[in-house]
């Protein structure tokens, strides 16, 4: 299998197949904290795209450079997580400075980041799936696109849902939880895309 | 004492933290495919949410105000280290099962919740009693929903078999849907009885 | 200027406890940890060869045939130091992650069987890749045999995917086993 075609894999596989939220249960609270809103929906996958990316990216070098030569794998937990919470801090003080119409949009959702439990994950999948850099920079880009669906999805669904008739004790979070049982189970239908 | 035990109460049901706060839905839903895996994630869970917490309630005095988040994160991240160390070296088949998981203790919005807010600011006997009944929640919710999921999805309990060969399981329970559709059900039957709670408490008068 | 000082005190000493309390944990547990990565091995290992005494490491070259991981290869020794087959340790991409298993191969070139050590496939469809319903098929195939998924190999109910990656990784094995001259001739 040419590389192209296995990065290709990788990206529709966290996209659909083995969608993070859906299917891999990560970033429920944030999915199901957010979706009331729309526009916070977007907002968030923003944050979240820009800080997966990048931070898992950096923690991935950390660990090739740092960690494993020293045999520190260990540590890949806690050193993770810092950089994770070192760099959401770094992206919110610069885009505030330099780039003021992007914090506008995706600011506020910086530091609810930090116990986002997906991008941690991410960092953490990239290496026990053995990946190579390139490999570890499409997946976490598949995971944050599988992400922003997820949401995206919802939040489009729950505006409908305002206008339903729903019965008392399914209002708010069980609705919530049962509508995302029938993503999930259409998402397990697109278990073949990518293979 | 009658406060401490409301403090351990709370954790149990009006602030259970699965079913009414909402939090640490993740590992809630990804691991409570079987019963037993559900309580070795109880006991993982608990363990570092308690020493987390005992430990920043202790050194409290210490914890400079601006330094307190990555104090807390690096508290609950070496817990996590030092309790994923143990379960590799004692109890690898359980380390397995619960896979991603354990690291992602870390994450996990209750435990720095709870440090936060409540760790951080009161004695060491409550943040114990606090940790005790946010662990006992988390427990009952997870195992309340690993119950239902393995009996009905697998046809069996603690891995012992429970019905006839024949015996067809409703296999989308142990599958992703299945996971929020028995929580989704179980919140609302959750809210349906503290309504009931709460009715029956202001007819007393 | 005091206020950093302290500060940065503060932090480095919390680090410092923090190095210290983890390194002393690891130290602890690391004979422990490595002894359960063998066990582990050594049990699927003993499950395909029961009257093998020992499993001696071969040295060969870990790489990557038709997108399987070949990463190790023992001789299994009897009581009497003779060797009585080869086993080969392998990773194949399965659906939910690498599957992770051990193919024996007698003397003869006939496949003793296969175990399969870790997996994160599907629960109830895809894990069932660990049964021996499963894999008792490939005991005694021997290496010739095509393998072709819904022909000679019975797929795991509704999980085609796990089986194909295994019957893969089986394939690999065998190709791994011919190419470095251990299957004997052919």
């Amino acid at each position: 299998m040419s590389d192209l075609q296995q990065l290709g894999q990788i990206l529709l596989q966290s996209v659909f197949a083995q969608n993070l939220v859906f299917i891999r249960f990560l970033a429920l609270c944030s999915f199901v904290g957010l979706t009331a809103d729309f526009n916070s929906a977007v907002g968030m996958s923003w944050a979240v795209t820009f800080v997966t990316v990048m931070a898992s990216t950096v923690s991935y070098v950390i660990y090739q450079y740092l960690l494993l030569p020293f045999g520190l794998e260990y540590l890949q937990t806690i050193t993770f997580i810092l950089t994770i919470a070192v760099f959401v801090q770094l992206v919110e003080i610069y885009l505030k400075k330099a780039i003021p119409s992007l914090y506008r949009m995706m600011g506020i959702y910086l530091p609810l980041i930090a116990t986002n439990c997906m991008i941690l994950a991410v960092a953490l999948l990239n290496v026990s799936e053995k990946y190579s850099l390139l490999e570890a920079t499409v997946f976490s880009l598949g995971a944050s696109i599988g992400y922003a669906l997820a949401l995206i999805i919802m939040a489009g669904i729950r505006e409908r849902l305002r206008y339903a008739k729903v019965p008392e004790l399914m209002k708010g979070y069980p609705l919530i939880f049962i509508t995302s049982a029938f993503i999930a189970i259409a998402f397990m239908g697109l278990q073949g895309l990518g293979r | 004492m009658k406060s401490l035990v409301s403090i351990f109460n709370r954790g149990l049901l009006k602030e259970n933290p699965v079913f009414i706060l909402m939090l640490g839905l993740c590992s809630v839903l990804a691991v409570s495919v079987s019963v037993v895996n559900a309580i070795g994630m109880t006991l993982a869970y608990s363990f570092v949410l308690i020493c987390s917490e005992l430990t920043i309630s202790s050194c409290r005095k210490w914890i400079p105000r601006s330094l307190r988040v990555p104090i807390f994160i690096l508290t609950i991240a070496s817990f996590v280290t030092i309790l994923g160390l143990i379960m590799k070296a004692y109890f690898p088949d359980l380390d397995k099962a619960l896979g991603i998981f354990i690291p992602l203790i870390v994450v996990n919005c209750i435990i720095i919740g709870r440090v936060e807010a409540f760790a951080y600011r009161k004695s060491v006997i409550e943040s114990l009693f606090d940790s005790l009944g946010m662990s006992a929640g988390y427990g009952i919710a997870i195992i309340a929903i690993a119950m239902v999921r393995e009996v009905l999805g697998n046809g069996s309990l603690f891995d012992i078999p429970l019905f006839g060969a024949n015996f067809q399981p409703a296999l989308i329970l142990i599958l992703p849907p299945g996971a929020f559709l028995v929580i989704g059900i179980e919140i609302a039957i959750v809210n349906a009885l503290l309504k009931r709670i709460e009715s029956k408490g202001g007819k007393s008068s | 200027m005091k206020e950093i000082v302290r500060l940065s005190v503060v932090l480095a000493v919390v680090g410092c406890l923090a190095g210290v309390a983890l390194s002393s944990v690891y130290s602890l547990t690391r004979q422990q940890i490595l002894l359960q990565e063998q066990k582990a091995i050594f049990t699927a290992q003993k499950a395909l060869f029961p009257e093998a005494e020992e499993f001696k490491p071969l040295e060969i070259e870990a790489q990557v045939l038709g997108s399987v991981w070949i990463d190790r290869a023992y001789e299994a020794m009897n009581a009497e130091n003779q060797a009585i087959g080869l086993l080969v340790n392998a990773r194949t991409p399965g659906y939910g992650g690498m599957i992770v298993f051990v193919v024996g191969f007698d003397l003869d070139k006939q496949v003793r069987g296969v175990q399969v050590t870790s997996q994160s496939e599907t629960p109830g469809l895809g894990a069932n890749v660990t049964k021996s319903s499963f894999l008792d098929q490939f005991v005694n195939k021997s290496i010739q045999d095509p393998f072709v998924v819904k022909n000679d190999v019975k797929p795991i109910t509704a999980s085609t995917i796990t089986t194909k990656a295994l019957v893969q990784g089986l394939k690999s094995s065998i190709e791994w086993l011919q190419s470095n001259d251990r299957g004997g001739t052919s």
